[in-house]
């Protein structure tokens, strides 16, 4: 068993305690932290979820096997919160808190992986639920809002505009978002003043990454002069385009 | 191009996986575990005295065992020099140190020695914060 939900800000996933289903979570994970912008801290706060989810399966799969972990991310503020619990009885963490590192062969250094690239480590009383801080820096996220209302996604550039400058960053955020499942999306360019060959190109390259997908893009908002500029460049026989304007006033 | 001396065993870390196991070592769900390897197999490149090992994918929990036992064959086999080229790991969790280390240690007691190379900035902090640097020589290149 593995479920997942993303959501803006989060990320839940619920497994079976099995050794492959970390590498499976790690994924997810991956891919939140890209969808996030989480960049500099994005190892330490995989080998630290790794380290946290291996310890609840053992934990977990040392009584029986169709044992549950669950794991959830939520970001918050400057802070990413890594929650994660097994159906396990738990262990002696304190016992574990105190010892330095352990002899070459011997195992236990994932509670020190933890406690090194985590904020903060909190176990509760019996051992068998984590919570891990970590402290997030600058996030590098272009798009100034996704959102979701039933199976659309919407992106909505702002005023910097679809150019070539930040061009290549919404090409990786639309990237992860194909990858992650989306198959609606609709780019709102409402208060996009303008739209270069580069993001022409994007647009292309998301519809047809889209439509490969089995999805499609939508363009709405368009102002007027980049409703008649989307439509000279013919990029109307590629996406559906909405305007802003009705055509009698405009 | 390829030197003769050179033996190229592409695909056998696999192939000795399955061999492992075939031995009844293991219940149905190491098995599993084993099949579901095939990313984890390692090129393995042998020249005069040194023997190169470079695993394909992470070597974390799931692939951890399967790995370790693999260096503990070639040690057995005699190898005296070791190296360990990471330049296609980009993670590697507390099952991949003791890994690393346990193979460091049969080295050790068999006469020969290990060195770890071609680590990403990532990894080589882990090292150096679990001061495996302290037992075996690691580099960036």
């Amino acid at each position: 068993m593995f479920e997942v939900t993303h959501t803006l800000t989060g990320l839940s996933i619920s497994f079976s305690a099995t050794l492959d289903n970390i590498d499976r979570a790690d994924e997810e994970a991956k891919s939140f932290l890209h969808r996030t912008g989480i960049r500099a801290e994005a190892f330490s706060v995989r080998l630290a979820m790794r380290e946290g989810l291996l310890n609840a399966v053992e934990h977990a799969s040392r009584s029986c096997s169709d044992k549950k972990v669950v794991c959830r991310l939520q970001l918050e503020n400057n802070c990413l919160i890594m929650e994660i619990e097994d159906e396990g009885e738990g262990f002696d963490w304190r016992a574990s808190f105190n010892k330095n590192l352990p002899l070459i062969t011997q195992r236990g250094r994932g509670l020190a992986i933890m406690r090194r690239y985590c904020t903060d480590v909190e176990f509760n009383e019996t051992g068998n639920r984590v919570v891990l801080r970590k402290k997030i820096g600058s996030r590098k996220i272009v798009a100034r809002q996704i959102s979701r209302t039933g199976d659309q996604t919407f992106v909505r550039p702002g005023e910097k505009g679809l150019v070539a400058s930040v061009a290549q960053q919404y090409r990786l955020q639309l990237q992860s978002l194909v990858e992650e499942g989306t198959r609606d999306l609709v780019i709102d360019l409402a208060g996009v003043e303008m739209i270069d060959t580069a993001g022409l190109s994007l647009l292309v390259e998301a519809s047809d990454s889209l439509r490969k997908a089995g999805g499609k893009l939508t363009v709405m908002n368009a102002s007027k002069d980049i409703f008649e500029f989307l439509k000279i460049m013919r990029m109307d026989h590629h996406i559906a385009i909405a305007r802003d304007y009705d055509e009698d006033s405009g | 191009l390829i030197d003769d001396t050179v033996q190229v065993h592409v695909d056998e870390f696999y192939q000795d996986c399955v061999q492992w196991w075939r031995g009844n070592r293991f219940g149905p769900e190491k098995r599993k575990l084993f099949e579901m390897q095939e990313n984890m197999m390692s090129q393995i490149v042998k020249k005069g005295n040194r023997t190169v090992v470079k695993p394909r994918g992470d070597i974390v929990a799931s692939t951890a065992e399967v790995f370790s036992e693999k260096l503990r064959s070639l040690v057995e086999e005699g190898i005296k020099e070791l190296i360990i080229d990471l330049s296609a790991v980009d993670m590697v969790d507390s099952c991949g140190l003791r890994a690393l280390l346990t193979t460091y240690h049969d080295l050790c007691k068999a006469g020969g020695k290990l060195s770890v190379t071609h680590v990403s900035k990532d990894i080589y902090d882990l090292f150096k914060a679990m001061q495996l640097d302290q037992h075996f020589p690691v580099s960036r290149s």
